[in-house]
């Protein structure tokens, strides 16, 4: 009898050990958790601010035009038909196609999100993170080739999973700067950009506002990027298509 | 010893056994196996690297455009560009292969006016190889663009780019980067 209960003090505490460390990392205050609010007051200052939005509505005039990503990813595919990145070389990507507005909401532009997994993704460091490179082609403008870090622990662990796993509706908002980095203070980087914003363009910001996720995997969003520029003033050059 | 303090001190030090498992079991998991493909790469003899890239008809994952464009939409019933500040515009993604047929990455082809011409903006994401982007600046010439810039291997990419189609062999785009010289 007491062998007995000395089995099932063992089991019982393995289990709880583990419970334990599942709770404390799922609670655990990763200090890059709590960084939207202080990224989005400084971002761009004494710089000119750019801010490109995309909406996602759940009852129609949603601004994406497709989205879809590797088999069972969390997001609905859209439209009907579109083929997942089933392939092993892409199947943790994503790939959008949105339109863009202005701060007056006006439709300006057509945009790109492509995804690939970033390999330092780690439970214990509390980041789920990506390759994010978006695109944007601004007609008569211009384009943007704009390169994150982005992680999204919060989304998976507090919105997306809760959804999907239990089937319950998030009803948010829930409002956080997504961009991680590769820049040392946070910002994501311009690969390029062509036409007036050749020589310009600076850094970046993604910020995103979730209102509601269904266990369908449908959103109602809005993405911002928040791109900033130097003075016009300090041009090196205006020539088209300058590289950053 | 009594039999409860044994029953506790054994509970005790499982749960420490259990959460040195569970330590040991989360930082061992990879969360994202990067599918590393051998880059292509062929030496044109003047210093340059050249690389080409395929998509296929089926390749295609999504094309939207202004309604008034003869592009291809993809899948049937996707969303077109009506806006009037998009006249002209056509947006892509798709798969991107090698040479020799492997899916590497994705793409996408954004198309606007930029100046007097309509520009092509191609962006290629290739895993652990990094991202690259390229511009036609005029698609009616749609063989003299460059290679714009990029990270990773990428990172401080020039030189020429170039898009071409064969529709009859099904192939959509044949892509050409080149790299120095």
């Amino acid at each position: 009898m007491r062998a007995l209960a000395q089995v099932l003090a063992g089991a019982a505490g393995v289990l709880t050990g583990a419970a334990l460390v599942l709770a404390g990392l799922y609670f655990f205050p990763f200090a890059h958790l709590f960084r939207s609010e202080r990224i989005l007051a400084q971002f761009g200052a004494g710089r000119q601010v750019e801010v490109y939005a995309l909406e996602g509505r759940l009852e129609g005039g949603d601004d994406t035009v497709s989205i879809t990503a590797g088999p069972g990813g969390p997001f609905a595919p859209q439209p009907p038909g579109v083929q997942p990145l089933s392939e092993p070389a892409i199947r943790d990507g994503l790939a959008l196609i949105t339109r863009i507005r202005d701060e007056r909401g006006q439709v300006v532009g057509i945009a790109t999100e492509l995804e690939s997994g970033h390999e330092d993704s780690n439970l214990l460091a509390g980041k789920l993170m990506t390759h994010t490179t978006w695109t944007a082609a601004l007609p008569g403008r211009g384009g943007l080739v704009l390169y994150q870090v982005e992680d999204n622990w919060t989304l998976a662990t507090r919105i997306i999973g809760p959804a999907t796993l239990l089937r319950r509706e998030f009803q948010g908002p829930w409002r956080h700067v997504n961009t991680l980095g590769p820049l040392p203070n946070g910002h994501g980087r311009v690969v390029a950009a062509t036409g007036e914003f050749a020589g310009r363009a600076d850094t970046f910001i993604e910020s995103a506002e979730m209102r509601r996720l269904t266990p369908e995997g449908r959103m109602d969003f809005t993405m911002r990027l928040h791109v900033a520029f130097h003075d016009e003033l300090q041009l090196p050059s205006l020539d088209t298509g300058e590289l950053q | 010893m009594s039999a409860t303090r044994g029953i506790a001190l054994t509970f005790l030090a499982s749960a420490v056994i259990g959460a040195g498992f569970a330590l040991f079991g989360l930082g061992s998991v990879r969360l994202v196996r990067p599918v590393v493909i051998p880059a292509i790469i062929e030496e044109a003899g003047d210093g340059r690297l050249i690389e080409h890239f395929v998509v296929r008809s089926d390749d295609l994952i999504a094309a939207s455009a202004d309604p008034n464009a003869a592009s291809p939409r993809i899948p049937p019933g996707i969303v077109l560009l009506e806006d009037p500040a998009l006249a002209g515009a056509e947006a892509q993604t798709m798969k991107l292969r090698n040479s020799e047929g492997q899916v590497i990455g994705i793409a996408s082809r954004l198309v606007a006016a930029e100046g007097a011409a309509r520009a092509a903006w191609w962006t290629f994401v290739l895993g652990p190889r990094g991202t690259l982007a390229a511009q036609v600046a005029d698609i009616e010439q749609p063989a003299q663009g460059r290679v714009l810039g990029g990270t990773v291997e990428f990172v401080a990419a020039t030189g020429g780019f170039s898009e071409h189609a064969s529709p009859a062999a099904g192939v959509v785009y044949e892509l050409e980067v080149e790299q120095g010289g």
